[in-house]
């Protein structure tokens, strides 16, 4: 296949998507493992025990599989199926058949000897079907099991992808289930449908879920319409935004609001004219003073934050063409200019929120729904949908009690899903073993004009 | 002229919108509002002109009760269109655009449209710079759907074409980024629906009622080259939440 051409439509979003580069965010998928990966050039990584570097994807299409030889990365065409290396024998049933070690002949040094002298995948898997004694027993299924375990152990091959919401969900689900509140595929599925997230919607989002809703529901406005991230402490805690390496344009659209600032917000002034006020002060006196400015209430954000706290004071009398001053006055102005920049930001959101268009409100917090429902309410357009995620279902039936007595909502559901997965084999369809029993429990109403009373 | 659009929420009632009426739980009507029309409920009747101009989310009163009128979302619409066929219903409808990875810009192929319930899902998640191309082969139907979108100011973002794809294919090449299929043989429009995906890579969902058509498109799927095939099924309860009093039995005479 060739390399693109001028394309058609000006969009860049859409033609940089393919090619991996160096400094991307990439998932590799080998199985059911995924794991996720920043591209950068003579870094050895590791995944599932093999260490290697990610040089050799550069250049190539995003959804190519490549497999692992001597620390590094080769693309290959396809790979092998398990019924290629069946031979003709085969039994019928395993009643003579015995599980011992000794069943096979190769020994652990005598595989990695061969990966070293670099042999092809199908090829161990050749020399080991030779090795086994039992292996010409088995049935014709038993052996394709055999192969695909075989396989999935001396077979480094894996598929780069880019990442997005359903990888990144997958990903958190199996190895962290806990820093996304245990919120599986089909759960977000519903939140996102149920919210009518889409282009041109406003979303306010309270989400300590690692970003993994706040990520969700910004590739779904796909940069238009803005979202509100509502978060505890000083600074969202959102790594799953950061992987999914969103465009710039899409970000400009997300505002942070911590909770703090929630009741300034709510008697309609703000304070943010005071934070205003003391970060214009000179980089001089003020600087240490207002980091400790109680009133200001911590809620300030930098990138730059230095150990200066206490050192301060000391470096306004330090001569001028002192490098170590230099530097120290260089970032305090970062930090103010930083500091402009966050209440600016903030004033934005709280003017945006007092519009009270809302288009919809989903919780997905480790807090109780309750009073994060009735206290951001009034911020939502009539007629819009209001999501509740817990993982607990009394959280959810709570909420639903008390939102239902003060009579603001209608059109309420309280449900949870449940998600099987299938082995699909000719003769040999069942559904999997294991099914997963946590995926929460939502709450869905629609808002509705609020009565004069 | 309709301005109405499941795509962009607007405040008021316009003529020719398509409302919601919400009555109760379980007890919900679509309408499309016309001048001089009623619409008979179990509170009596509801005058089409009494809404015109009214806030979507507003109580509406009728001679013996009240109601709201709701915004037409593609999950109200879903549970209140009329059926041709059988629909897929908001559950699966989740799980079907999560998984095709849907989002702004996706372009999209599917057949059959059927009575346009997961239609109207697709196109709200990928407009407004994506496309549905969607293939019906009962003439009506896709007639129908045609005149829905245009009601419901979705136009610009599908093309509804009266085809049979597993006869005569998509006839579309490397525009897809997602296709979905939900026909009673899925595996005879498999290798044109492979055609039609962009040639990047896409993602494809067959959506089926038995478990042998499963088997059977499982292993189409297979033999053309496709990737992470897996199969799912999603199932929801709905809980019925209320407080009740346990009467405590009294062991005395």
């Amino acid at each position: 296949m060739a390399t693109s051409s001028e394309p058609m439509c000006v969009d860049e979003r859409k033609t940089s998507n393919v090619t991996i580069k160096e400094g991307d965010q990439a998932i590799l998928k080998k199985g059911k493992t995924v794991r996720i990966f920043q591209i950068r050039k003579n870094r050895d990584i590791w995944l599932d025990k093999i260490k290697f570097s990610l040089d050799g994807a550069v250049g190539h299409y995003y959804g190519s599989t490549f497999v692992v030889k001597n620390g590094h990365m080769h693309k290959v065409q396809k790979t092998f199926k398990e019924a290629e290396v069946l031979g003709p024998e085969k039994g019928t049933d395993n009643r003579d058949l015995h599980d011992l070690d000794s069943n096979q002949k190769l020994s652990r040094e005598d595989i990695e000897k061969m990966k070293k002298e670099g042999a092809k995948g199908q090829e161990i898997i050749e020399q080991l079907i030779e090795n086994s004694t039992t292996f010409k027993g088995k049935t014709e299924y038993a052996q394709e099991k055999w192969v695909k375990k075989k396989k999935q152990k001396h077979v480094a091959e894996f598929t780069v992808l880019k990442p997005n919401t359903r990888l990144m969900c997958q990903m958190y689900h199996e190895k962290s289930p806990a820093k996304i509140l245990n919120i599986r595929m089909d759960t977000l599925a519903q939140i996102l449908t149920y919210g009518n997230v889409h282009a041109f919607t406003n979303v306010a989002v309270v989400d300590t879920c690692s970003g993994l809703v706040v990520g969700a529901v910004l590739e779904r406005l796909g940069g238009y319409g803005k979202v509100f991230h509502f978060h505890p402490g000083e600074r969202p805690v959102r790594p799953i935004v950061d992987n999914l390496n969103f465009p710039q344009e899409f970000l400009d659209n997300l505002y942070n609001f911590p909770f703090c600032e929630i009741n300034s917000l709510k008697s309609e002034e703000g304070k943010s004219d005071d934070v205003i006020d003391n970060s214009h002060g000179d980089s001089v006196p003020s600087e240490g003073d207002s980091l400790s400015d109680t009133t200001v209430k911590q809620c300030t954000d930098s990138n730059t934050e230095t150990n200066t706290g206490g050192e301060s004071t000391e470096s306004q009398d330090k001569d001028n063409t002192d490098p170590v001053a230099r530097k120290r006055k260089a970032e305090m102005s970062t930090r103010e200019a930083n500091k402009i920049l966050y209440s600016k930001r903030l004033s934005e959101a709280k003017e945006l929120l007092l519009k009270r268009n809302i288009d919809c409100l989903i919780i997905a917090s480790k807090f109780n729904p309750t009073p994060l429902v009735t206290t951001l309410i009034e911020y939502v357009a009539p007629s819009r949908p209001i999501v509740v995620y817990s993982q607990y279902k009394e959280a959810v039936m709570d909420a639903y009690a008390y939102l239902r007595e003060i009579g603001c909502l209608v059109n309420y559901r309280v449900s949870e899903t449940w998600l099987r997965e299938y082995q699909i084999l000719p003769m040999r369809t069942h559904p999997e073993i294991q099914m997963s029993a946590g995926g929460g429990y939502l709450l869905t109403a629609t808002t509705i004009v609020k009565e004069q009373k | 002229i309709s301005s109405m659009s499941l795509a962009k929420y607007h405040d008021k009632v316009k003529e020719n919108d398509t409302v919601i009426l919400y009555l109760g739980y379980d007890n919900t009507h679509a309408i499309k509002i016309k001048k001089g029309s009623v619409f008979q409920t179990r509170y009596g009747a509801l005058r089409h002109n009494d809404i015109i101009g009214t806030t979507y989310g507003s109580r509406v009163h009728c001679p013996k009760g009240y109601l709201y009128i709701l915004y037409p979302t593609p999950e109200l619409w879903t549970s209140n269109l009329p059926h041709r066929t059988q629909i897929l219903y908001t559950t699966d409808i989740s799980v079907v655009s999560f998984q095709l990875d849907l989002k702004p810009g996706a372009v999209v192929v599917e057949s059959g449209t059927g009575s346009a319930s997961l239609s109207h899902s697709i196109i709200r998640s990928i407009l407004p710079d994506g496309h549905l191309y969607t293939f019906e082969f009962h003439k009506e139907r896709a007639q129908k759907a045609e005149e829905e979108f245009k009601d419901h100011g979705l136009s610009d973002y599908v093309t509804v074409t009266h085809k049979d794809v597993c006869q005569f294919g998509f006839d579309l090449e490397d525009v897809a980024d997602a296709v979905f299929l939900d026909l009673p043989v899925p595996w005879d429009a498999i290798p044109s629906a492979k055609k039609a995906l962009k040639k990047q890579g896409g993602r494809i969902c067959s959506f089926s009622p038995c478990i042998e058509q499963v088997q059977k498109s499982c292993a189409c799927f297979a033999e053309l080259g496709f990737e992470e095939i897996s199969t799912k099924e999603c199932l929801v309860r709905n809980f019925d939440v209320r407080t009740i009093n346990l009467p405590n039995p009294e062991f005395f005479f």
